[in-house]
């Protein structure tokens, strides 16, 4: 379970400071969809990234499965990362000049598995992406949904419980936002814990539970 | 010797240990010229190298953020420059020491009308200042790598 006690994060700039979340407390339970919507600049990207242990907050708590994530060393939150936690970024992050195949290696090698483990399981995920024939090419070599496919792979090489998707449709047309939203529906049946933020009406409604940001402050809606 | 030199006006007289004191102080002066060129280029190398380092850790944060999202250490991030470092020294020094000697044997005789052979002796020395002077270089840009905040460099487009 997911717990964020009184969170707020505040950026301080020369422009002034920004309360980019502000006393937020939810609790999530494992193996829900949950969307979190709102305008441009209110906090979405800080919470996910705070919730995925990237971006500590200035006050509050977070926790997962009762344990504070930014109690762990830096050390501790990046193996917390590497093994529990999934990102999928909006411009998909892969690395340019390695394969797909090699992209989706990077957290299986930072999880220590021998090459042939990582070759096969990343092989595996590619392949049920229906990108059995593209894993020798570089990122550039692929239309944009089969990066977005790389990037999910990648995000699922090492069997996350958490995944945190950070506006994964933003780059894509409508049949790829559905093919993607089918996706998420798998894992979420599969019972992985999924953290989206979107704009997209239809996957903002996919979710258990909706939460609506406004200035930092987070709204259960539904 | 100013004897010597009285009955033999045309000539000039100098002892074997004036010879060899001046012959000495040429040495010591091509020795001082070797070592302020040598510190100058230790400069320039640790300038250069540097320059080039944090270059491409600024081309790359991106990079480095999804690598620390992803899971990856602090220190891994850290081990990753400094090894790339070391590649570079270390194949900088090979190819340094075998171009250096190679210019060295064909331009000694032509240009100084004197033979150069090969040090083999010299080749952990090379070896040893050219992965030393790449590490010590890259150490600074290799931990502002380390430290990138992935929040602000994953967003980057």
């Amino acid at each position: 379970m997911i717990k964020l006690e009184s969170v707020s994060k505040t950026y301080r700039h020369k422009e002034g400071v920004v309360h980019a979340l502000s006393d937020v407390t939810l609790s999530i339970e494992k193996g829900k969809l949950v969307t979190i919507v709102g305008p441009s600049g209110c906090g979405k990207t800080t919470l996910l990234l705070t919730i995925g242990g990237l971006v500590h907050p200035t006050t509050g708590k977070v926790s997962l499965d009762d344990k504070s994530v930014y109690d762990l060393s830096v050390k501790g939150r990046a193996e917390l990362r590497l093994k529990r936690v999934g990102f999928l970024f909006q411009t998909f992050n892969l690395i340019p000049y390695l394969t797909a195949l090699d992209n989706v290696c990077v957290p299986l090698y930072l999880a220590g598995k021998v090459i042939d483990e990582q070759r096969k399981r990343a092989r595996e995920l590619l392949e049920g992406f229906g990108l059995g024939g593209r894993l020798e090419h570089k990122p550039a070599e692929l239309s944009i949904g089969q990066q977005q496919r790389v990037a999910l792979a990648r995000t699922l090489a090492n069997d996350p419980e958490l995944v945190l998707a950070d506006e994964p449709t933003g780059n894509l047309d409508p049949a790829m936002t559905g093919e993607l939203l089918s996706t998420f529906r798998k894992l979420h049946e599969a019972g992985k814990t999924i953290v989206i933020v979107t704009h997209n009406c239809q996957l903002a409604d996919e979710g258990d539970m909706r939460l609506e940001l406004r200035e930092g402050r987070a709204a259960v809606r539904k | 010797m100013s004897g010597l030199n009285q009955l033999l006006p045309a000539a000039r007289v100098v002892t074997i240990k004036q010879i060899v004191s001046t012959q000495q102080k040429t040495n010591d002066l091509m020795d001082n010229f070797a070592l302020v060129f040598l510190v100058i280029i230790v400069i320039v190398g640790v300038v250069s190298i540097a320059n080039y380092m944090s270059s491409n850790v600024y081309e790359r944060r991106k990079e480095i953020g999804t690598l620390l999202a992803v899971g990856a250490t602090p220190g891994r991030i850290l081990k990753m420059f400094v090894l790339k470092a070391f590649i570079l020294g270390f194949s900088g020094g090979v190819l340094g020491f075998l171009a250096g000697t190679g210019l060295a044997m064909v331009l000694g005789p032509r240009i100084a009308k004197v033979s150069v052979d090969p040090l083999p002796a010299m080749i952990p020395w090379a070896l040893a200042i050219a992965v030393g002077i790449s590490v010590l270089a890259s150490v600074l840009p290799a931990r502002h790598a380390a430290n990138l905040d992935p929040a602000l460099t994953t967003q980057e487009t």
